[in-house]
């Protein structure tokens, strides 16, 4: 199953991650490292057609941890208002990872399905997608806001990119979702430049409760979508 | 479901008897770098530095309780093949079978007899893994009893079981918990339309959206000492003769394939672009192929034997390869461990064996599959007696000739127990630094 569409995806994330870079090193004058990025891997392959939205129950995994994060302007918000009253597609991101099979993965994941969302005006009110920094000590307020509006776009599908005052108030969040990081080290047991996390997409049902977890092993678009729908259909959504 | 396949009474009965003649006793396995789920981060493609292996008490011996052994598998270590760690759990329950969480970190070990699951920590210090947790409501959540396998999925395990609490047969299900030890879900076996209920092991192909299942025995069977089991004919029938092939997104079996006489282990190839899976049924002692027709339809197919059936040699624990071109298989009655050219696996071939012990079951391997572990135990009550009832854990190189003995712990002696399942960590120096405390290091260089 490879998602048509998914190519052009790629090679617009890839041109928005290389200005991202610029403008984070410019703005900061950052020695984060800005080098070309890896070519980003397509799609998992999967020969396989998903089972039809709403054949099937995602039971609850766990409830969404609450917090306190910052939106693009620096201000403070609940986590809750990005993680209820939506069906809602969460994932941890740095802006400068370089992984390709991680927060680029889930980058080119999320604006395909959100894509399919744009165009079904009934449903797109219904649906948020949510990019958390792992990083708020370079991921500052107006650095998300860069990054969203090279990736967000205008398009009328609600994508919010929050991070967080300090590591303090980062760290509940992620031991709350359950996502892994760790600073890797070099040869000698010094850190390194790099940020080691298991790719995990979140999904979560509009009373803030996670029904599913992607990651880079089943992380397929037409999958992700079917199940944004199943929960959507449980909300009584009609699905064209 | 569809297509559903009946087992063969007569072929399965007839291998039934020849077991009980010979009193040869089952068991389980899974085990190895290669087999683990595909869901779970961090495989060790280099050298393993520590070998943990879930041991069942014995009472008498030590403090008699099941416990955790971690032993240092780093060559040139000042204790390389010693064991560097022993944490017991404190009670006896029937040490089984573990499995690590999807980062790693975690390891999930569960007890056949109590349905405990334990949790340790292995990723903070491998050296010396911490009891963090302890999960002891699976019968209530469920109505299942036994714990068997431990299979990562993101954010969760998924455990097969092998019974059930209400008469301790095989009709069991599967349980979901989240990694933080709440439960998530149930799924029962299919009893209708050729299924029997029965739960073994499960392994996932994710590129095909498909969970693969297998069958052995409940728990009044595998509780009960094995010399009287073998000789009550109802119960030697109690065994099962399937496997299910399951939508894995929906989590609903989709078809259930003949395959008789106690399929165990399952090994998808992990070669790209391969879409099959092989298993080993105990009682009948076959390899089994599991592939998808040229109609995209699963079928199951008998594709060898492994030494004479007629001997029964009980085939427990399957290992295979990275590339999928081979396969470890030991068989625990005659001791022998041997290996299968899967070059071709609709046509497995036996190219070499070597008796590793008087008794085996688990057969772990290197990703670069040039180490293997041995251990002793099947079962407490169907494990061999006398001085046939060696527990140990043994260490080879492996050539592509020839298995040559590195090191070995003889858990009698050193007062462990029972050797049984074991799972690898890669050495603490080469951890990275976990959590949010350790991103502090990084604050000078990225402001």
């Amino acid at each position: 199953m490879r998602i048509a569409g998914m190519a052009a995806a790629t090679r617009t994330l890839l041109l928005h991650a290389g200005r991202v870079c610029g403008l984070v090193a410019t703005a900061l004058a950052a020695a984060v490292a800005c080098a070309a990025p890896d070519p980003l891997p397509g799609p998992p392959q999967f020969s396989f057609v998903p089972p039809t939205p709403g054949t099937y129950a995602l039971p609850v995994i766990q409830r969404a941890p609450f917090g306190i994060v910052l939106d693009g302007e620096g201000r403070t918000r609940a986590l809750s208002q990005f993680t209820t009253g939506k069906v809602t597609l969460l994932s941890f991101i740095y802006t400068y990872c370089r992984d390709a099979t991680g927060c680029p993965l889930a980058h080119t994941t999320m604006t395909e399905v959100r894509g399919r969302f744009v165009e079904q005006p009934a449903l797109r009110d219904r649906v948020r997608f949510v990019s958390l920094s792992f990083d708020p000590l370079h991921d500052l307020p107006h650095v998300m806001k860069a990054f969203s509006s090279a990736l967000a776009g205008t398009a009328p599908v609600q994508w919010s990119f929050l991070t967080t005052s300090s590591l303090s108030t980062l760290a509940p969040l992620l031991d709350g979702f359950g996502q892994e990081i760790a600073v890797e080290s070099d040869a000698q047991g010094r850190p390194t430049r790099t940020l080691a996390h298991m790719l995990k997409v979140f999904l979560l049902d509009r009373k803030g409760q996670v029904r599913e977890i992607y990651s880079t092993a089943f992380l397929a678009p037409q999958v992700v979508l079917n199940d944004m729908l199943t929960l959507l259909l449980e909300d009584g959504a009609k699905i064209q | 479901m569809k297509n559903r396949i009946c087992a063969e009474p007569r072929f399965v009965t007839t291998a039934l008897i020849a077991f009980s003649l010979l009193a040869a006793p089952l068991g389980s396995a899974i085990a190895d770098e290669t087999c683990n789920s595909p869901y779970m981060a961090n495989l060790i493609k280099g050298q393993e530095e520590f070998v943990h292996v879930w041991t069942l008490g014995v009472n008498g011996m030590g403090d008699g309780f099941d416990k955790l052994v971690t032993i240092d598998a780093k060559p040139g270590s000042k204790t390389y093949g010693k064991v560097v760690h022993s944490l017991s759990v404190k009670s006896r329950g029937e040490a089984h079978h573990m499995g690590f969480t999807d980062d790693r970190r975690y390891l999930w070990a569960g007890g056949l007899d109590d349905s405990k699951i334990y949790v340790f920590d292995v990723g903070s210090n491998p050296a010396k893994p911490k009891l963090v947790r302890t999960i002891a409501d699976l019968p209530q959540k469920t109505g299942y009893v036994g714990p068997h396998t431990f299979y990562a999925i993101p954010g969760r395990m998924l455990i097969q079981m092998l019974s059930n609490a209400k008469d301790g047969g095989g009709v069991t299900g599967m349980a979901v918990y989240n990694n933080k030890g709440g439960f998530v879900a149930k799924y029962a076996m299919p009893t209708t339309e050729g299924g029997d209920g029965y739960g073994y092991d499960l392994a996932i192909n994710p590129q095909k959206n498909v969970l693969l299942t297998s069958s052995f025995t409940g728990k009044a069977n595998y509780m009960r000492d094995l010399g009287s089991l073998v000789k009550d004919a109802d119960a030697m029938k109690r065994f099962g003769n399937t496997m299910v092939v399951w939508d894995l997104k929906a989590m609903q079996p989709r078809k259930v394939l003949s395959v008789p006489g106690a399929p165990l282990e399952i090994r998808w190839s992990l070669n790209e672009g391969d879409g099959w899976a092989i298993t080993a049924t105990a009682l009948t002692s076959k390899l089994w192929l599991i592939r998808q027709d040229a109609k995209g339809e699963w079928i199951a197919k008998d594709v060898g034997t492994i030494g004479d059936p007629a001997k029964i040699p009980l085939p427990v624990d399957i290992s295979i390869t990275r590339d999928g071109k081979g396969l470890w298989v030991n068989t625990f009655m005659d001791g022998l461990t041997r290996y299968f050219d899967l070059t071709n696996p609709e046509q497995p071939k036996q190219v070499y064996e070597k008796k590793t012990g008087s008794q085996v079951n688990m057969i772990s391997q290197s990703w670069d599959g040039k180490r293997v572990y041995i251990t002793s135990s099947l079962l407490a009550n169907w494990d061999k007696g006398g001085a046939d009832n060696e527990q140990f854990l043994r260490a080879f190189n492996w050539d592509g000739k020839e298995l040559v003995p590195t090191f070995e712990v003889d858990f009698a002696k050193e007062k462990l127990g029972r050797a049984h399942h074991m799972k690898f960590s890669p050495g603490a120096t080469k951890t990275a630094m976990r959590g949010t405390p350790a991103m502090a290091s990084l604050a000078p260089h990225t402001r």
